[in-house]
């Protein structure tokens, strides 16, 4: 390399910055386009307005006194350029004139609860969480807060409750939507 | 190792750089990629290896997110495309950059041959760089044809259909050859999936162990120089390839960016209604760049048909494949090269002429079909995306047609409104401008009052039948 043509040491920079800035420049504006398509419509809040969508969860003489009842519904999701239908299950559970109606996902990182009649208890058994048939906590459980109870009412003689997902972990109740 | 592409630093970070070199050994490694010296100095003309590369790249990168959405099947391609293009942010920019990337692919890969031609470089023990080169202008074929089914949009279908078929022509082993490819008889998922495989993991492996092997055996040969320098003219005038070259092809290739850029926000990317093997109008057109195969097909009729598909071509590539070894002369300078220039020429002459040929006759017989199918494809793309609706509330059937319906409508748009040989399909009507119920019921009346002048007017239908149509129609989705 010692026979190296004498080139102009300014024009070598140039030439060299040059050849990093364009090389900056276009993956600069390829990194915008890109990095918004693979978000895609991840951080959309789901539409729907204030609506409410009321789905039954059966006749009110379905449901015995204290005594939790899995009853499964089937919502409708947009699941990307698919509109198609889930299952969910809710617990449901009688106390006098009034109902309590919860998610059966646990508030720690989502697993499924269920009611285990020997200990009077919902359990995860993911993280060993577990809730009285009220939905409280019970000490000692891996969950924040107790069960998730969702909106419900009763018309027509029918229980009818709206479906949400709500947030992990949290102390609190915050809709995941 | 003084070299001028050795990054020098001082102080702190010269001793960091110092620390990491001594372990990973940059300075070798850019002594080797950069300092390759250029006999005759650095050229735009040279670039044209270095933006395939550049494209090449472009084309994975794009490729590789729109797979984050793309669903390799008969069910779900078109859908997951159209969701891309009308959903995705910025996914029509995404697609559209691979879409024009795969022309400026092509029209790359050719560049960079005429130049190796042009100056001769293929000579001089590089029949093994130029053979190298060879198998990668066949695999950005290959790229080309596998990708072109995708979309599974009615181009794609039908162009598929024919490539497939053209396949089917080789002697003897076609039927096997064409089952191979299909996946069977019947064109569907198990063919997009056979043509997603191969475009998304088999090609890009081949073609990076080619672009591997290529630049290796072209760092070995060292670049020819200029045609029209002796070597030591040539060797006198040297340059490294940093930073002289890689300006240039850094420059080159920012243009080629800007362009695709600028075409992907201008221009959608087409995207045509969802493959229908029912549609006997349709005018199927390979991309453009393979018009000229596609024309003479057109001078081979029956059984002579394999001459213009597989044989002609075949011979051609098997001649651009082998030049090095059928043109032995060491001269280089392409003004005493006749045979090969005029070759050239004559070979150009003939694509675009049979390109020519194609577009005129299509011009002369199929305009204005080719001109319904681009607004159809046109008024597809600005429909607003409605969803595959799977759920269980959308598998309730759907009411039965009335009788007025199934006795006048249903020989052209179909049974259930799903469209004809001669009239389009009615699904989904009730979306489209200019069809609300009471359009539709004067439309049966008076067509062409609603730009629908191919369809005959209904006047036997009466107005409280035109109603009931109008209603189901509606009803379809």
């Amino acid at each position: 390399m010692s026979e190296l043509s004498e080139v102009d040491k300014t024009k070598r920079l140039f030439m060299g910055l040059g050849s990093i800035a364009i090389g900056a420049g276009i993956g600069g504006a390829l990194a915008y386009p890109i990095f918004q398509f693979a978000v895609g419509n991840a951080l959309k809040t789901s539409e729907g307005g204030d609506d409410k969508n009321w789905i039954e969860l059966g006749s009110l003489s379905e449901f015995e006194e204290g005594k939790p009842t899995a009853k499964k519904i089937t919502i409708e999701i947009r699941d990307g350029w698919v509109k198609s239908s889930s299952d969910e299950t809710i617990w449901v559970v009688k106390k006098g004139d009034t109902f309590l109606t919860f998610t059966a996902t646990c508030p720690h990182l989502g697993c499924k609860v269920n009611w285990v009649p020997e200990r009077s208890e919902y359990f995860c058994p993911c993280h060993n969480s577990a809730f009285e048939v009220t939905g409280e906590r019970k000490p000692g459980a891996a969950s924040a807060r107790g069960l998730d109870s969702l909106e419900h009412r009763v018309a027509n003689g029918k229980l009818e409750v709206v479906f949400q997902k709500f947030k992990n972990l949290l102390p609190t109740k915050e809709v995941f939507s | 190792m003084a070299s001028p592409a050795i990054p020098q630093f001082n102080g702190t970070l010269g001793k960091i750089y110092d620390w990491v070199d001594e372990r990973a050994g940059i300075s070798e490694i850019m002594h080797e990629l950069l300092d390759e010296p250029i006999p005759g100095g650095t050229k735009y003309a040279y670039a044209f290896g270095s933006a395939l590369l550049f494209i090449f790249a472009l084309q994975s990168i794009t490729g590789v997110f729109l797979a984050m959405y793309y669903v390799p099947s008969a069910e779900d391609a078109h859908k997951s495309v159209e969701y891309i293009m009308k959903e995705v942010p910025f996914g029509a920019f995404m697609r559209g950059m691979h879409h024009y990337g795969s022309s400026a692919m092509v029209i790359m890969v050719v560049l960079h041959i005429l130049q190796i031609v042009i100056w001769g470089a293929y000579k001089q023990k590089r029949e093994l760089l130029w053979l190298v080169g060879a198998g990668l202008f066949q695999l950005v074929l290959a790229f080309s044809l596998s990708g072109y089914l995708l979309p599974w949009d009615m181009k794609a279908y039908y162009g598929t259909v024919v490539t497939v078929g053209i396949a089917s022509e080789v002697p003897i082993l076609g039927d096997l050859i064409k089952r191979i490819i299909i996946g069977g008889t019947e064109m569907g998922t198990i063919t997009i999936s056979r043509f997603f495989m191969v475009h998304v993991f088999l090609l890009p492996a081949l073609t990076a162990g080619g672009i591997a092997a290529h630049l290796y055996l072209f760092r070995k040969a060292l670049p020819a120089g200029p045609f029209n320098m002796t070597e030591q003219e040539a060797m006198f005038k040297v340059e490294p390839f940093w930073p002289g070259q890689v300006f240039k092809d850094a420059v080159f290739s920012l243009v080629v960016f800007a362009i695709l850029a600028y075409m992907s926000w201008s221009t959608l990317a087409p995207l045509e209604p969802k493959a229908d093997p029912s549609q006997t109008q349709y005018v199927a057109r390979p991309e453009w760049y393979f018009l000229f195969l596609f024309q003479l097909l057109k001078y081979f009729p029956g059984s002579t048909a394999i001459i213009g598909s597989l044989v002609i071509p075949g011979i051609v590539m098997a001649v651009i494949t082998f030049l090095p070894f059928l043109d032995r002369n060491p001269e280089r300078h392409p003004l005493k090269r006749p045979f090969v220039m005029l070759g050239t020429v004559a070979l150009l002459a003939a694509i675009g002429t049979l390109h020519l040929l194609a577009k005129r006759d299509d011009a002369q017989n199929f305009a204005a079909q080719i001109k319904a199918q681009e607004e159809e494809g046109a008024r597809f793309l600005k429909e607003p995306f409605e969803p595959k609706d799977t759920s269980r509330k959308a598998l309730v059937a759907a009411a039965p047609a009335p009788e007025a319906f199934v006795k006048n409508c249903a020989v052209c748009h179909g049974e259930n409104g799903e469209g004809g040989p001669a009239g389009p399909k009615l699904v989904g009507i009730a979306k489209k401008e200019n069809r609300s119920k009471e359009d539709i019921v004067g439309l049966i009346e008076n067509p062409s009052a609603y730009g629908a002048s191919k369809m005959p007017p209904m006047p036997q239908v009466s107005a409280t039948d035109r109603v009931a149509i109008a209603d189901w129609v509606h009803s379809l989705k």
